[in-house]
């Protein structure tokens, strides 16, 4: 007979009575234990069942990594007792690795709970999205963020005093900080003049929110390269004497003027372009391009590049896509020839624009065919953009007048020049090629 | 068998709660057998298949519960058989079994006996190692054992395999079935009954070539 050594028992260690004895006898205290049935169970056929080692081995690593110690050896085997070996060891007193070990080990353990895991699985993915949101809208078509639109606007603000370029602000302009679904154009609402020494807060510099012209869409990498170039141009052209503050003109403001606000419906034609707002315009939107589309990054820097106040001037945005986009532009001869715009036409251009003061808000209103009907005006410049007519600027006797054109749709943006000046600028209009 | 000088299981386990995992595998090769088989034989034949992992959870609810664990009045022994029973216990609901741990037994009446005339012819239990036939008598009688504990309710079986075969005492086997004492003893007293009924009629005919 074979003997359980984990057992304690033994059948005959007790006075195990007969089968029928024990049968007709009650269950004591101890128990009773039939020797007969007990020696059956023994000899059964899985009494010497083990498990698997494969079985052991898992569950003596899951133990192990339990215990926070993969090869601990404790000294129990060794015939010293449980408490010797294991008496120092507590948690407060244990060496700082070990501590360690153990902290990772309990955490290990504790992400076996689903609950657990669950939960931290929940944080982990939050942080991940929140990581690949940062400071970039929900909403594609909202503003990238408050602050970049805001430093869109000091920035636009800032460089008003070097170059008051008054235009005004054309519904069709997108902008970052004002987008709205494409919806109809909203109805022509009378545009009171501008202030003449007008400091409009950053709010009052945005367009109103108005769909994107999608004639238009082609020009924020234009208006980008604009930007750039007008960077340049500043800094090579700084013998041009700075453009003089808005000084009030009487009689400008008349009702021509809000007659021109009123049907202002055009695109608005070039967006001027300054160091100082595009430097701060692109540094205020980094952070919302940095994960963008490119045509979103576009059109970000050409609505950065815009005007955002009613008295642009029509003229630097010309001259800084003059100067970043030069072989696509030529001009046209009265002959009707096309010449490159070359530099004494830049520079008769700003001094044109240096001469104008302010110029009004709003559109003038446009005959569709005055551009051909002066083209032979010699105070008329006709400007071609990939050979077809985008800008006419013409110089009258008091006034100068640009007119441009962005495939059917037209703008044209008036404003007053002293006659002295008027008439300087006519004489030194160089002369293209016939 | 375990020499006295061998640190007991409680103190296994607090070394163990400690982060010394060889005080683990000590208490696991102490009591990995006789829990292996208390597992198979509590689930049968027919669920046999799902002994290991019944004990590998069994080992690993010992593991987490480690800092917890405190020897309150019941030994390593019973606490680790009441969690092989419970793992039992959910592993056969699962299955859809219907697990009746009251098992229609009434703690004042008393179970049937058989009667004592198929047992009178029965080899007594021999202390040295069996030989020839009588190991033959035990080993067929150990497998029709088998047969006839799957018969017994599951409350039945888990006393008569924690008294006859792990060496638990009466209270212990209360203690880890978590039930009273008389409970317990009923389940017992009723397990034995049948099985000796069960046994009996099995060995009847075995009488003559045994002996």
């Amino acid at each position: 007979m074979t003997t359980d050594p984990q057992n304690p028992r033994d059948p005959h260690d007790s006075q195990d009575p007969r089968p029928g004895d024990s049968a007709a006898g009650g269950v004591d205290r101890d128990g009773e234990i039939d020797a007969w049935l007990r020696q059956a169970l023994r000899h059964a056929p899985d009494a010497a069942a083990l498990p698997p080692d494969a079985l052991r081995t898992a569950i003596l690593a899951q133990a192990r990594t339990a215990a926070g110690e993969s090869g601990t050896t404790a000294a129990l085997h060794g015939g010293t007792g449980v408490d010797e070996a294991h008496g120092p060891a507590t948690a407060s007193t244990a060496p700082p690795r070990r501590r360690l070990l153990h902290a990772a080990a309990m955490f290990w353990q504790a992400l076996t709970r689903p609950a657990f895991a669950a939960g931290l699985t929940s944080i982990l993915a939050a942080t991940l999205i929140g990581l690949m949101w940062w400071d970039r809208p929900l909403d594609e078509t909202a503003p990238a963020s408050e602050d970049s639109a805001h430093q869109t606007a000091r920035s636009a603000e800032s460089a008003r005093p070097a170059a008051p370029l008054p235009t005004a602000p054309s519904p069709r302009v997108t902008s970052p900080a004002a987008p709205s679904p494409p919806t109809p154009l909203p109805p022509v609402t009378p545009v009171p003049p501008p202030p003449v020494t007008p400091a409009p807060s950053p709010a009052a510099m945005l367009p109103p929110a108005a769909p994107p012209a999608p004639s238009r869409a082609g020009d924020a990498s234009f208006a980008e390269r604009a930007a750039v170039e007008s960077r340049r141009e500043a800094k090579t052209a700084r013998a041009a004497p700075a453009a003089p503050p808005p000084e009030p003109v009487p009689g400008r403001d008349g009702p021509a003027a809000a007659r021109a606000a009123n049907e202002s419906s055009l695109p608005r034609p070039f967006p001027p372009a300054t160091e100082a707002n595009d430097a701060q315009a692109l540094k205020s939107s980094r952070g919302a391009l940095r994960s963008e589309t490119p045509e979103r990054v576009g059109r970000a820097r050409a609505d950065a590049a815009a005007p955002s106040g009613p008295d642009r001037s029509p003229l630097a945005g010309l001259r800084a896509a003059l100067a970043s986009d030069g072989p696509r532009w030529s001009q046209e001869t009265p002959a009707g020839g096309r010449v490159d715009v070359d530099a004494p036409l830049r520079r008769w251009l700003a001094d044109v624009d240096a001469a104008v003061s302010t110029w009004p808000a709003g559109e003038a209103t446009a005959s569709p065919r005055a551009a051909d009907a002066d083209a032979a005006d010699p105070a008329t410049v006709r400007l071609l953009r990939d050979g077809r007519l985008a800008v006419v600027v013409r110089l009258g006797e008091a006034s100068v007048s640009v007119e441009s054109f962005d495939g059917p749709a037209r703008s044209l943006r008036q404003a007053s020049v002293g006659a002295e000046a008027a008439a300087r600028l006519r004489s030194t209009l160089p002369s293209p090629p016939r | 068998m375990a020499s006295p000088d061998d640190p007991t299981d409680d103190a296994l386990m607090a070394a163990y709660a400690q982060g010394d995992a060889a005080a683990f595998e000590t208490l696991y090769g102490r009591h990995q057998a006789a829990l292996y088989r208390f597992v198979r034989r509590l689930l049968g034949p027919t669920l046999s298949g799902q002994a290991d992992e019944v004990f590998q959870d069994t080992w690993l609810r010992v593991v987490h519960a480690r800092l917890r664990w405190q020897p309150q009045g019941a030994a390593f022994r019973t606490w680790l058989f009441t969690l092989a029973h419970h793992r039992v216990v959910d592993l056969l609901r699962r299955s859809g079994r219907e697990v009746a741990l009251d098992a229609c037994e009434s703690e004042d009446g008393e179970p049937w006996q058989p009667e004592a005339t198929a047992w009178q012819h029965w080899p007594a239990p021999a202390g040295a190692a069996l030989q020839g036939d009588e190991l033959a008598f035990w080993r067929r009688a150990g497998e029709k054992l088998l047969l006839c504990l799957e018969q017994l309710p599951l409350p039945q079986r888990s006393a008569f395999l924690l008294h006859h075969d792990d060496g638990l005492d009466l209270d212990e086997v209360a203690r880890a079935l978590e039930v009273g004492f008389e409970t317990a003893k009923t389940r017992l007293r009723y397990a034995m009954s049948k099985l000796r009924t069960c046994m009996g009629a099995y060995l009847e005919p075995l009488r003559g070539p045994a002996r």
